[in-house]
Formats: structure tokens, C-alpha cells, sequence
């Protein structure tokens, strides 16, 4: 059930005023629960299983953990909830890719394997929930919550629909809590949620959808065929698009959960504007990269270890942060890149002790995008042969047609609104308007909506990963 | 350096939302949405335009399923727009007695579908099929038939259990039936620049109904433009020819027609035959396959009988199939109906033109049977 649907829009309006009808905190997160696993239900009832199995299991290896002294008998509880959890996500993700390279590294000894094709389905969102369920285990072995939370709030906390399927990552840290106490919902706070919502759905509908995504897909299924306007188009273009999209998916969660009474954090903070690549990571996609430090980077060693393990500890990361995006060899290169900018980042900081001077500030700001727009072309291309081709279109002079010439514009006028804004957050920008220019935003929205609807509809991005 | 908010916490608890009223904003945008909607509709309505079924692969895959359940009743009828266009389901129906099945998709080739009803052991009723030749002459070609195969496959496997795919689909279809927006499968948008800001728009002149048919109104667009842009079309004429008269665009094209070679299919007759597998294995279980060649006028007849000569193309393919069959050139109802665009009926022809099919076919005419009567036109070249 998408955010962009008409299934959900029903949902939506079925299950908020039933939520606020009901008395009784314990009923509520009761409703909300089912709600939940209905939402999630309806890609395919099947998946219920593995998300209440997940569930179930990490829940009592936390009760267990927190009754559990001996420090032995902790840790293997532990690594029993990592190797539950990583092996589902890495059954479900990356059983047919694992299977393909093996078949590929037998025909290079010259054996010829053929095993029966799997064809696993990967379940929706499971590397979202793996992530979130995991951050309990971790934090209760690490003595940093306890293990007090009850099976339902358990349940609740993973299987909440605003982010179940793409995220934010919420922590059980942050998210248990505010299920502990009846959560207060005004008239304001909800609509404000739903102020959200609408920006995140124009986000997506309008600018991921429309004005980026046609010419990104056309370019990436052909590239010979375009020139160097039509290449900028889609190297700007697929930035644009995911930024739209996955962070129009994060609004619409934020502003949803908000419509609960719950607060999830921020996901997105005008990444584009980023000074390096640092900054970057500390923009984009919040909650996995706050995520892959705390549980990945910091327990690797982090920077305490040298700077060549510090290096190494960031390669691993973002490598890792690379491949949980998809099974491709593609996105482990992006994640390589992304390892390497660090890198780089870290021995140009060593000689340059701050960022002095708007000169200077301004080449960070501009190097950073372009690189991480060349990183993109390696997440988004299927293969390094199209990678590639998109490139050398570069070096093309041919006419553009105006989708072309009208995606470079979005991207760039993006990119310098990030620029502009970097320093200040949508909440700032919103708080600052006055009714009417409140009202206006949320009227542009709906109307936009209704005039980008009835196309093909596309699923959000970061569903698939 | 960032001003960053407690709201970029990844441990936050409590969100903190901008001061100020946010309910009473949000109410005004709502009205103004209401009311920018309804304007949109409102506009659209004042220029004539009105609500049509989307001829979606989720329509056609509802429609498909029917074939399956009706059994030895269905009246199934496939080929491409002619059969959408030029049969009124209603008088088929209320003639005939029987369950009619819309399963025609606009510019596709009967043949996938004919093949799909074949391999299934539930369809036993009467296929009608809206004939063409180019379309025996290549069985590889790449058209919307494949998507509506798809959905309807995928629809049998995942039955008819509620999921999100079905839902939204109805939800979709529910919304698209009924607001002009999103008539003829137009976005709002394209509703909004294609046809209330453009004055020069196409006035809307075809409308799908809910059992797929579809009726064109031709008094609603600018001819003879519309007709001489179809004959040109159909004789494969991208630029329009340097004249000055519609009387020297006539003579050019029918020019271009004259010179035009008779199309070269060396497959057909193979082909043919592969068609005529499908017929057997209808009729094996007791139901019957009618071929019928559906009426062209002017330029676009002109061209098709150029390309596709009834001697080479109609009349062989009858020889091997050995299916009844009805060609519109041997009734005279039929050739007395003009194709205002060359190529369909226009909807005040529909009734006129299923009475005479049913007429005309025996096996129609007779209401039910067992075995069909070969029609008198089966093989033309024996007249």
C-alpha cells in the first residue's frame, strides 16, 4: 500500500478517526497494531510471517538478555538475534546473488554449476524492520534500555506502518518510550502532520515522478542516444529523483507518525548543500547512516584505531552500507565511492584544518554534489556498461528536447535551494509562514497532486531496498 | 554553523511542531483544493466533455475471466478497434440472446488472444473475430495485447483474493469513470493544457463504455482533416503532400495508393495454419471461431485493398483455416455504411451494422447451436 494510493487514502481515513475514537491507551496501540500488519498485509499476507517471526524472536531474546547476567550467555544470545535477523534479510536479499556469483566463480575455474533457480520474493521493507528490530537487541545488551517492553508495544514499534516498509530507521531507543505513555494528539499537531504528508507526496508525485523521472528512465535505457544536455539531465536528473522521492517518503512518515501523536526524527536536511562528504552522511538518509555508526563503524573500532584502521573501518561501512541497499555489485561500488570520497575527505582535512573562506566553502559545496551525482550514476545504472554510457554522453553535442533542458533546470535550482537553505530546516522555513502562506503551501499541494495523478503510478524507490 | 532542531535527534521523543495554527490553514487548503477540482471538472463539463471508462489491461482482464465463465453462451468477439467500435453490444446481445464478451483491443492482433482462448479448455463459446490480414502476415508483432495477457494471467494465478493490486485498481477505476479529468485516460494535467487551455483542442469524440465498447461521435471533429489524416496514415504517408484543395490531397493520396506494391507476407500461409490450430481446438470442445472483415470506406478501403488483395490474403486464408466467415463487401447493408474516418463506424451506424452481422451470420442469426452453418461468403473466390 503506497502513501501515493488511493488504498491508502481509505486506510487512512478509516483507521485515523477509528484511533481517535477509542478509549483506552492499551486499545489504541491494540488497533494501531492490527492496522499495522493489515497495512503490510496487503502487498502479501505471507510476509506477515517472517515480520511476527522477527518479532517474536527478538522480543524474547531481549527479555532474555535483560534477565541474563553471565556475559557469555549474553553474547550468544546476541549473536543468536544477529544471526536470526541477518540471515532472514540475507536469505530473503541476497540468496539469488549470492548463488549467482558462486555459479560465476565455478565458470571461472572452468566447472560448470547450475543450480535450480531460487527465485525468492524479496519480503517489503525487510531490510527497514531487520535494522530497527536489531537496534533492540543491541541496546539491551549493551545495557543502554531495558527490556521492559511489552509484546504488543514490541510488536508495535517494528510493524508501525508510517515506517515499516521505507523507513525512517526508528530506534527503540526513541520509539519504545513514546509507546510507554498515552501519546496527546491536537488539532494542529495532526494537521501539521498532514501539512507534511502533502509536501512529501508533491515531492514525490511532482518533482521525482514527473519532472525527473521520464527523462532519467529514457536516458538510462538508451544513453547512446542522447547527448551531453540529455546526460546532464540524468546524472543531475537521478539526484533530484531520489532526493524527491525517498525524502518525499520520510516526510510522509514523519507527518503521518506525527498524526498519531508520535515523533520520528528527521531523515533529510538539504543534503545537497553538504560541505564534504561528512557533512553529507549527516544529511542524507539520517537514520541508516546514524544507524551503520552506532552499530557498525563505532563497534569496528571507529577512529580510535589509527588512521589506517580508521580508513579500513569507513571503507567496510560504506561498503556494507552499499550492499544493503540491493544484491547488485553496483551498489557496492557506490558504496566504495562513497568509502573512497570519505577517505579522501579525512587526508585533505589533515591539511586543511577548517573550511576557511566562502571560496573555498563554495568549491566544497559544488565538488561534493558533482561527486555525489557521479556515485548516483553507479547506484542507479544496472551494470558498469551503462554507467559508463551515461558518462560519455558527456562528450556528445546533439539537440535536447525540453524535458531535457527543463530536468537540468530542477536539478540545479534544487541544488541551490539546498545550498541556500542548508543551515535551516523545513520546520524553521514553515514556522516562519504565515497562516495564509500555510494555507496556500498545502492548497498548491493538493492541487498538484490531483494534477499529477493518473499516470503510471511508481512505487517509492527505497521500497525495493 | 547548522541551526539544527531537536527535530534531527535520532533518539527524539517528542517532535516539536512549528508554532502558529496549523487546523485552520489546513481546512483552507482543503476548500481550495474542493474548489479547484470541482472548477477543473466544471470547465470540462461546459466544453462538452464527459466521463469514459479507462479500456484498461485490469477491464479487459475482468472481461476475459466472463469468457471463461459463460461457457457454451459467450459470444466473445476480439480484433482491435473496428470490433470495439462498430458493434453495439446491446442489440449483439438483445438479438442473438446471448452474453456478449468484449475482448477487442484498439490496435492490436486477434491473434494472442484467439491463442489464449484456445489453450483454455473453459472457453467454449462463439469467437468472433475482427479480421485483418497484415496481422496473419506476422504473429511476432509487438503490441498492447501482451500487457492485457499479463494482467489477466496474473489474475487468474492470484484469484480473486483482496490485495493492494486489486484494490487500487478498482479504487482507480472508480475515481476514472466518473470525473472528466481523467477522461479517455487523460492525467488532470493533460485534461488542464490539452484540452481546457488549448482552444484548438480535439473535441472529445470516442467514449469507452464500462463492457468496453466504444462509440464515436465523427460530427464532433473537424473533417475532412480527421479522414484525410487516417488515409494517410494507413497508406503510410508521414508528410503531408504540397497542396493547396482537399480535392488535390484526395488525388495525391489516391496516387500514392495506385503506386503503392501489394504487401509481401511470406508467412501467411503458415501463419494460416497456425490460426487454424487455434479454430480446432475451439471447435473440438464444441464452440465455433467466426472470421468477419469489418467495412472500410474511400482512401483507407482503397489502400487495404491495394496492400492486401482479397484473392491473395482473405480468400487463402479462408482455404486454410476452413472457419466461417463474412466479408463486409458481401453485404449490402454493410457497404452501404460510410466510415467517416475511412476506417469505423461512427456510434449512429452501430445498431445498423450489428443487425446486419447477425443477419448475415447464420450461426448468429439462429440464436443457439450446436455446430455453426459455414456463412454463404465463406470462400469468396468460389462465388
Amino acid at each position: 500500500m503506497l502513501f501515493n494510493s488511493l488504498s491508502f487514502l481509505v486506510f487512512f481515513a478509516v483507521v485515523f478517526p477509528l484511533y481517535l475514537l477509542l478509549r483506552g491507551w492499551g486499545a489504541k496501540k491494540t488497533f494501531l497494531l492490527l492496522a499495522s500488519y493489515v497495512f503490510y498485509a496487503a502487498w502479501n499476507p505471507a510476509y506477515i510471517l517472517i515480520l511476527a517471526f522477527s518479532t517474536g524472536l527478538d522480543w524474547w531474546l531481549a527479555r532474555r538478555l535483560g534477565r541474563e547476567a553471565s556475559p557469555g550467555r549474553r553474547k550468544a544470545l546476541l549473536v543468536v538475534s544477529l544471526a536470526a535477523n541477518l540471515g532472514l534479510l540475507g536469505f530473503f536479499k541476497y540468496g539469488d546473488f549470492a548463488l549467482q556469483n558462486v555459479q560465476a566463480a565455478f565458470a571461472l575455474l572452468g566447472v560448470t554449476y547450475m543450480p535450480p533457480a531460487w527465485d525468492i520474493v524479496l519480503p517489503v521493507g525487510i531490510s527497514f524492520y531487520t535494522f530497527a528490530s536489531l537496534s533492540y537487541t543491541i541496546d539491551v545488551y549493551r545495557r543502554e534500555i531495558p527490556a521492559d517492553a511489552s509484546l504488543r508495544d514490541y510488536a508495535l514499534f517494528v510493524a508501525f506502518f508510517p515506517h515499516l516498509v521505507a523507513g525512517p530507521i526508528v530506534r527503540a531507543r526513541a520509539l519504545l518510550p513514546q509507546l510507554a505513555e498515552p501519546r496527546r494528539v491536537t488539532p494542529d499537531q495532526a494537521a501539521y502532520g498532514l501539512v507534511l504528508v502533502l509536501i512529501g507526496l508533491f515531492c514525490k508525485d511532482i518533482f521525482a515522478d514527473r519532472l525527473f523521472a521520464p527523462v532519467v528512465d529514457a536516458v538510462y535505457a538508451a544513453p547512446q542516444s542522447f547527448g551531453i544536455v540529455g546526460g546532464l539531465a540524468a546524472f543531475l536528473g537521478f539526484a533530484g529523483q531520489i532526493y524527491f522521492d525517498f525524502g518525499g517518503y520520510s516526510l510522509c512518515a514523519i507527518g503521518l507518525a506525527l498524526c498519531f501523536g508520535f515523533a520520528f526524527p528527521d531523515n533529510f536536511r538539504f543534503p545537497y548543500g553538504a560541505r564534504g562528504f561528512s557533512d553529507f552522511w549527516r544529511r542524507w538518509h539520517i537514520s541508516l547512516s546514524t544507524w551503520l555508526r552506532d552499530y557498525l563503524y563505532i563497534p569496528l573500532g571507529g577512529n580510535r584505531g589509527g588512521e589506517w584502521s580508521t580508513r579500513r573501518n569507513l571503507m567496510v561501512t560504506m561498503l556494507l552500507g552499499g550492499l544493503w541497499h540491493g544484491a547488485s555489485w553496483m551498489f557496492i561500488l557506490w558504496g566504495g565511492l562513497h568509502g573512497l570520497y570519505l577517505i579522501g575527505e579525512r587526508i585533505l582535512r589533515r591539511h586543511v584544518a577548517s573550511w576557511p573562506g566562502a571560496f573555498v566553502d563554495a568549491a566544497a559545496t559544488i565538488t561534493t554534489f558533482v561527486l555525489v551525482c557521479v556515485a548516483w550514476v553507479a547506484f542507479r545504472a544496472p551494470d558498469v556498461g551503462t554507467a559508463t554510457a551515461v558518462l560519455r554522453t558527456f562528450c556528445r553535442i546533439q539537440g535536447a528536447s525540453p524535458t531535457e533542458w527543463m530536468a537540468v533546470a530542477g536539478a540545479v535550482a534544487m541544488f541551490g535551494w539546498q545550498w541556500r537553505m542548508r543551515d535551516r530546516t523545513l520546520d524553521d522555513i514553515l514556522a516562519s509562514s504565515s497562516d495564509g502562506a500555510r494555507a496556500a503551501i498545502a492548497a498548491a499541494c493538493v492541487i498538484g497532486i490531483f494534477l499529477a495523478a493518473g499516470g503510471d503510478q511508481r512505487a517509492f524507490i527505497y521500497f525495493q531496498f | 554553523m547548522p541551526s539544527f532542531t531537536s527535530n534531527s535527534d535520532i533518539h527524539l521523543t517528542r517532535r516539536a511542531v512549528p508554532g502558529g495554527r496549523w487546523f485552520a490553514p489546513l481546512c483552507v487548503a482543503a476548500l481550495l483544493g474542493a474548489v479547484a477540482i470541482g472548477g477543473q471538472e466544471a470547465w470540462l463539463a461546459a466544453r462538452g466533455f464527459v466521463p469514459t471508462v479507462v479500456d484498461s489491461a485490469s477491464t479487459w482482464a475482468h472481461q476475459r475471466a466472463r469468457a471463461s465463465e459463460l461457457g457454451h453462451d459467450a459470444l466473445i468477439l476480439v480484433g482491435s478497434s473496428r470490433m470495439q467500435l462498430d458493434v453495439d453490444l446491446d442489440e449483439l446481445q438483445h438479438l442473438t440472446g446471448r452474453p456478449a464478451v468484449q475482448l477487442a483491443i484498439d490496435g492490436s492482433s486477434f491473434v494472442p488472444i484467439l491463442a489464449d482462448l484456445a489453450a483454455d479448455e473453459r472457453v467454449t463459446g462463439t469467437v468472433i473475430v475482427d479480421y485483418q490480414d497484415h496481422v496473419v502476415g506476422d504473429l511476432h508483432l509487438q503490441d498492447g495485447s501482451a500487457a492485457y495477457l499479463s494482467e489477466w494471467h496474473r489474475m487468474e494465478s492470484r484469484g480473486s483474493v483482496l490485495n493492494f493490486t486489486t484494490a487500487e485498481k478498482w479504487l482507480d477505476g472508480r475515481m476514472h469513470d466518473h470525473m472528466r479529468s481523467f477522461a479517455d485516460g487523460a492525467s488532470p494535467f493533460d485534461s488542464l493544457t490539452l484540452r481546457l487551455l488549448d482552444r484548438q483542442a480535439t473535441p472529445q469524440y470516442l467514449v469507452t463504455l464500462p463492457d468496453r465498447e466504444r462509440r464515436a461521435d465523427y460530427s464532433r471533429v473537424a473533417m475532412p482533416q480527421f479522414y484525410y489524416s487516417r488515409a494517410m496514415r494507413n497508406a503510410g504517408i508521414n508528410k503531408i503532400p504540397p497542396v493547396t484543395s482537399w480535392q488535390a490531397l484526395n488525388e495525391a493520396i489516391s496516387a500514392h495508393i495506385a503506386a503503392m506494391p501489394v504487401s509481401d507476407m511470406p508467412a501467411f500461409d503458415g501463419n494460416a495454419g497456425i490460426v487454424s490450430g487455434y479454430v480446432r481446438q475451439i471447435e473440438r470442445r464444441g464452440g465455433q471461431v467466426i472470421f468477419v472483415m469489418f467495412p472500410r470506406s474511400g482512401l483507407v478501403r482503397a489502400a487495404d485493398e491495394k496492400m492486401f488483395p482479397k484473392e491473395r490474403y482473405w480468400s487463402r486464408f479462408l482455404g486454410v483455416v476452413r472457419a466461417p466467415a463474412l466479408d463486409y463487401r458481401d453485404v449490402p447493408e454493410m457497404v452501404a455504411l460510410i466510415c467517416p474516418d475511412g476506417s469505423h463506424l461512427d456510434a449512429r451506424d452501430q445498431q445498423t451494422f450489428t443487425k446486419a452481422l447477425v443477419t448475415a451470420v447464420p450461426a448468429l442469426r439462429d440464436g443457439k447451436m450446436g455446430v455453426a452453418n459455414p456463412v454463404a461468403a465463406q470462400d469468396p473466390s468460389e462465388e
